[in-house]
């Protein structure tokens, strides 16, 4: 599915958010959007998926698949989001239901946007909780019998369970410890790939993006101040802002060839 | 009306002692000049909204006019004028004579004093109370924290109006009852209304670290606790006030409040109720300013609520 | 690598479990582990692993269920180590994950480092005597860490971003120069851009006090190479590798290291 903003502006409480924001997220592509906490990222977000507060005033074009979104009727908004979109959040700890199973987690989307038969139902969430890699006897437990990853799962399971063409992800993997980092993302593109979907990926960390998106967008004060391919930002970052977070991804992961150098006493010393 | 003036005068001060030393040293106002100076913010806020100045202006006339009473009012209290009962307002009667003679306006002038006593002695036990079961609530000591919660919930639900029944018993009709009464309640449902805010911020990580680096839990009660609970604490007590008010008059009438002879609203209403059908205005008086006072009250507890606490007012943040 | 007359703090053979009887969990066993004055340990395993546990009964906040806690070469557990543990409190410092839940929300920046000073006991000769030199400290502290004191004495963590107030709060783990620093997953609450900002204080503050023992906790190995002398990894409770940055980094001995290592590389 394909999604187009064009000069969106965004503001709460007559406060200017993010401004002139255009993007572009095509079919089958997995798209970044990167920028500090606070710059505004989460909102853009909310406002594909017409979640935006109450306060909060929209300007500007938002398609998909060539449907203006902005200004549709929440009644509509609610069936595109539902059918045609899926959202993973942040912290799993507090977006999932603390009082349902993660059976009827999962199921939930389906009940409210699909009519099919019970068994049906049940067959699609046992399926879609093995491609997530959650084991079946998970499926009776609530939320907080299980571990941050498991419960990142259930959030995908949740996003993905009824083939939504477009993903988004909010920092999916921010409360997450670094070997489940890697699993989550692993398991979101490969899903990702698998249903030909596209995905919006918001973080804060480009070492993130590498594996994650092909095309990203960097968000700095409200505005995109630079866009490419991620490869390509990571390798010849413009921007001074995008330079600091380069450098900072770079400086804060291993590599093979500075490993041996990194611990050396100069290293810390030269940047103090 | 009472407040523009000093808060003028110690912005100036505040500026004039500030900019020169503001280069070298960047924490420059201490102790006293520094809460002076934060009062004055906090005073403006208040003043730049409407509810504030409003409730600022009738609380200040409150003050001023118990203040004038003790030395002054238009008629001798006990000058009872006897061919003159349920006389209409008039140039020597402003708002009028009640049955006995005396004069309406001077009663409810001096009445006043009196009921500002009754508030603040009431919002003192209350808070003093309060703040002690709170500390009591939210300790460390697990029998002492869920032995106050059972306790705080069942004396809670003894109504004020009986405990100042019983209290008549040994004190008769006397103002102590009223404030013990009063604050006693309110001292209880400040602590109940507390609670979460206080447990929120002993439970917390800074107070974790105030303990790693050595406080003690009393201190920690005092800086971190009180700090935190400080919004809650300010709109209970603005609440325990015109709860303290009302009161007033209704346990007056009952008998058991101020007792007669003693100016105070409560008084004035009592002793012209009777009449209401015949003589309405002496008791839509006194009625009048007991409710325009309580609104007052409460209004000035939210407004200063908002200005107050350093997390809903941003000129107390860019202070200095 | 160690001097053993250098080490200031050092854990024997430690065991901890939480819980009653039957519902009994053991979160540590019999650890060894010791940190020299001046290095930096990084204590590095998932959330679940006993890291954090590890570092907090090394800190004297909670008591191990067996084994012993040597602070300059005196026990700081049970009623015969109390004197030592109150001498622990009083040199170290320690920065929690999140600083918008360690920072005391109605408390200025200035207010909150200021604290550890005021509370120093009296005979103590690091304390400062009056809000002058508590004033030119804390200016001195928030400097240290990168933060303009003009512009940050009076702020509230409010109106700061996630870096800016997680160095207001090394500010204040370091402000009483002690000699043991505590640094709970310090970074990860905090944006990737400003983890940079996060380590060049704690270098700072680590040279301004050469001998101070830094001990970090995390979950990220990209995170403590730029910082730390050695390290111990954790799993389960137990310690599965530890020796210099260098020898973990470069040839890891265990599976689980080598996972780590994996996905801490870009």
């Amino acid at each position: 599915m394909s999604v187009t903003l064009s000069n969106v502006n965004i503001s709460i409480a007559s406060k200017p958010i993010v401004h002139n924001i255009s993007m572009e997220i095509r079919d089958g592509q997995r798209v970044g959007l990167i920028g500090s906490s606070g710059s505004g990222k989460s909102m853009i977000a909310r406002a594909i998926m017409g979640l935006l507060p109450q306060q909060a005033s929209l300007s500007g074009t938002i398609s998909v698949n060539g449907t203006q979104v902005v200004g549709m009727s929440d009644n509509e908004l609610a069936n595109l989001r539902g059918a045609a979109m899926g959202m993973v959040f942040q912290n799993p700890a507090t977006s999932l239901n603390p009082l349902l199973r993660v059976r009827e987690q999962i199921e939930l989307p389906l009940k409210l946007h699909y009519d099919l038969p019970s068994d049906d139902r049940a067959a699609r969430v046992e399926a879609m909780a093995r491609k997530v890699g959650l084991p079946a006897e998970l499926l009776g437990r609530f939320p907080h019998q299980l571990s941050g990853g498991q419960q990142q799962r259930v959030g995908i399971a949740t996003a993905l369970i009824t083939s939504p063409r477009l993903i988004i992800a909010d920092e999916p993997t921010t409360a997450l410890d670094s070997i489940t980092q890697r699993q989550i993302i692993d398991l979101l593109v490969s899903l990702v790939d698998e249903a030909h979907a596209s995905m919006l990926f918001i973080t804060h960390d480009f070492s993130v993006l590498a594996h994650a998106t092909q095309y990203c967008y960097v968000l700095g004060d409200g505005e995109i101040i630079e866009r490419g391919r991620t490869a390509q930002l990571l390798d010849a970052p413009q921007h001074d802002y995008t330079k600091t977070l380069v450098h900072a991804a770079q400086t804060l992961s291993l590599h093979t060839d500075t490993r041996s150098a990194a611990h050396t006493e100069g290293a810390h010393n030269e940047r103090a | 009306m009472t407040d523009a003036t000093p808060h003028n005068t110690q912005s100036k001060q505040s500026k004039q002692s500030k900019q020169p030393r503001q280069s070298k040293r960047p924490e420059q106002l201490h102790g006293w000049r520094r809460t002076l100076h934060r009062a004055g913010i906090i005073v403006s806020t208040m003043w730049h909204h409407g509810t504030g100045r409003f409730s600022m202006i009738v609380l200040g006339i409150w003050v001023l006019v118990s203040i004038v009473s003790l030395f002054w009012t238009p008629q001798s209290l006990w000058a009872t004028d006897g061919y003159n009962v349920w006389a209409k307002p008039s140039r020597t009667h402003w708002l009028g004579t009640d049955g006995t003679g005396a004069d309406v306006f001077s009663w409810l002038m001096a009445g006043s004093r009196t009921n500002l006593l009754i508030v603040l002695l009431t919002v003192i036990f209350a808070l003093a109370f309060g703040l002690l079961l709170v500390a009591l609530m939210v300790s460390r000591n697990t029998a002492l924290a869920h032995g106050s919660v059972v306790a705080i919930d069942a004396l809670i639900s003894i109504p004020t109006v009986l405990i100042a029944l019983m209290l008549a018993v040994p004190l008769g009709a006397s103002i102590l009852g009223i404030v013990i009464a009063c604050g006693f309640g309110y001292g209880l449902n400040l602590a109940r209304v507390a609670r979460p805010q206080a447990l929120l911020a002993a439970r917390s990580m800074y107070v974790q670290s105030a303990l790693s680096n050595g406080a003690s839990a009393t201190r920690v009660f005092f800086t971190h606790v009180l700090t935190n609970i400080r919004p809650v604490v300010i709109v209970q007590c603005s609440l325990c006030a015109g709860t303290a008010v009302l009161a007033e008059a209704g346990l007056t009438y009952l008998g058991v409040g101020v007792p007669s002879g003693v100016p105070s609203w409560g008084v004035s209403l009592t002793s012209s109720v009777k009449f209401i059908s015949i003589y309405p205005m002496t008791v839509i008086w006194p009625g009048l300013i007991v409710t325009v006072v309580v609104v007052a009250l409460n209004l000035f507890g939210d407004a200063l609520h908002d200005a107050a606490d350093p997390l809903s007012n941003p000129r107390l943040r860019k202070a200095q | 690598m160690s001097e053993h007359d250098n080490v200031i703090l050092e854990g024997a053979n430690i065991s901890k479990s939480f819980g009653t009887k039957r519902t009994r969990q053991q979160v540590l066993f019999d650890v060894n582990v010791h940190v020299c004055a001046g290095e930096c340990l990084a204590v590095i395993g998932e959330s679940g692993s006993g890291k954090t546990t590890l570092t907090r009964i090394l800190l004297g906040l909670e008591t191990p269920s067996a084994g012993d806690v040597l602070f300059s070469g005196a026990s700081i557990e049970g009623n015969a180590g109390r004197a030592q543990l109150k001498l622990l409190r009083e040199q170290s410092g320690i920065v929690y994950q999140n600083p918008f839940e360690s920072l005391d929300p109605r408390w200025t920046a200035g207010r909150s480092v200021a604290e550890p000073l005021r509370l120093l006991p009296k005979q103590d000769s690091a304390r400062a005597r009056d809000d002058e030199q508590i004033g030119a400290r804390v200016a001195d502290a928030l400097e240290l860490v990168g933060l303009p004191p003009a512009e940050f004495v009076d702020r509230y963590p409010m109106d700061m971003s996630g870096g800016q107030a997680q160095r207001v709060a090394i500010a204040r783990a370091i402000v009483k120069n002690p000699r043991i620093l505590l640094a709970d997953e310090p970074m990860s609450a905090i944006d990737v851009a400003a983890r940079v900002q996060i380590l060049d204080a704690l270098a700072a503050s680590r040279e301004r006090n050469p001998q101070m023992a830094i001990v970090i906790v995390s979950h990220d190995l990209g995170v403590v190479q730029n910082i730390a002398d050695r390290i111990v990894v954790i799993h389960h409770g137990r310690i599965v590798e530890q020796g210099t940055t260098a020898q973990v980094l470069n040839t890891p001995q265990e599976h689980y290291t080598k996972e780590l290592i994996a996905v801490a590389s870009m």
